[in-house]
């Protein structure tokens, strides 16, 4: 799968980084299509998950409590970002530690619908980060991705990657 | 070799749109949300409980204190007043910055025995340490000093 990973920086502060993916022959990112998406029926909803992503960013980092965790696979980091209490709109994204989120897309949770697998929307959403987290896995093991000291900064290593191309 | 590359930074004007909406008032709510929650996190781990065993004593089923941490939970007063009963302090010091644990003094004593002779250890104050079993300590006033041992192949 091809996809770039790029850092939001509306979001990132000194306590997390926040990327979010632009799949390929695609301009903007995973999270931004959940914006538009959503805008029309859900605006307060998407303030509220941008200010505090800001937060999060910013003031806080990305405290694993903040998130509904064990969302995809074990060990593949897949969340959601807990909605505020009278919302269900959920967003998906994969945590690294406090330090680091890739945010993707998700969608409205419909009144019934207990898990991503029972809503379609909801399933494509899940699914699409789950592969983003898989192939993350892959590129850390192999050595074209490895995380900055700090642990909050994912690194490119173009040696590696332009071999692989 | 060439240099490792970041990830390109990205501007969303859609999102930039969606926080130039937030109101001050909106703003600051949701960073007191934000920091209220990961205080009452801190100071549960600070006394070595899990949410459950801080649910018992708040009298809470757990998934309340889920929700408290989230992030998103708008604490009223009385809530607040039960939190700090359960965490035996007063309300306003749920609001207090987090302490930075200063330590003024701190003595290490490492003992090393059966040391492989290939390998010399040196202390992080740069004392060589040979022999075998050895002992070596370090004290220092002010600040701390790393806990790792370096050590270098003979």
């Amino acid at each position: 799968m091809n996809y770039e990973i790029v850092e939001l920086e509306e979001f990132s502060g000194n306590k997390a980084t926040i990327y979010s993916v632009i799949m390929e022959e695609d301009e903007v990112t995973l999270f931004d299509h959940f914006v538009t998406e959503n805008m029309a029926e859900y605006k307060t909803e998407l303030k509220s998950i941008a200010g505090r992503l800001q937060q999060i960013g910013r003031t806080t980092g990305a405290r694993a409590n903040f998130f509904k965790l064990d969302e995809g696979k074990p060990g593949d980091g897949v969340c959601a970002l807990y909605d505020d209490p009278d919302s269900k709109l959920r967003l998906y994204c994969i945590r690294y530690g406090n330090v680091a989120i890739i945010l993707g897309g998700g969608g409205p949770k419909p009144p019934g619908v207990r898990a991503w697998q029972e809503d379609e929307k909801l399933t494509l959403e899940a699914e699409t980060i789950m592969e983003v987290s898989k192939d993350i896995m892959r590129r850390l093991h192999s050595g074209e991705l490895e995380w900055s000291k700090d642990g909050s900064q994912l690194l490119e290593n173009p040696t590696i990657a332009d071999d692989e191309e | 070799m060439k240099n490792k590359k970041t990830a390109r930074k990205y501007s969303s004007p859609i999102v930039a749109k969606l926080l130039s909406e937030l109101t001050p008032a909106e703003e600051l709510q949701h960073r007191t949300k934000a920091t209220l929650a990961a205080r009452l996190d801190d100071l549960i781990n600070a006394r070595g409980w899990g949410k459950s065993e801080f649910a018992e004593r708040a009298n809470k089923n757990p998934s309340e204190i889920t929700k408290w941490l989230s992030g998103t939970h708008n604490f009223t007063v009385e809530t607040l007043a039960e939190i700090a009963l359960a965490l035996d302090m007063p309300v306003a010091e749920l609001f207090a910055p987090k302490q930075i644990q200063v330590v003024n003094k701190i003595k290490i004593v490492v003992t090393v025995k059966e040391v492989e002779p290939s390998i010399k250890y040196v202390t992080p104050m740069g004392h060589l340490v040979s022999g075998s079993p050895n002992y070596f300590s370090g004290e220092h006033h002010g600040v701390m000093f790393p806990l790792t041992t370096r050590m270098h192949q003979a």
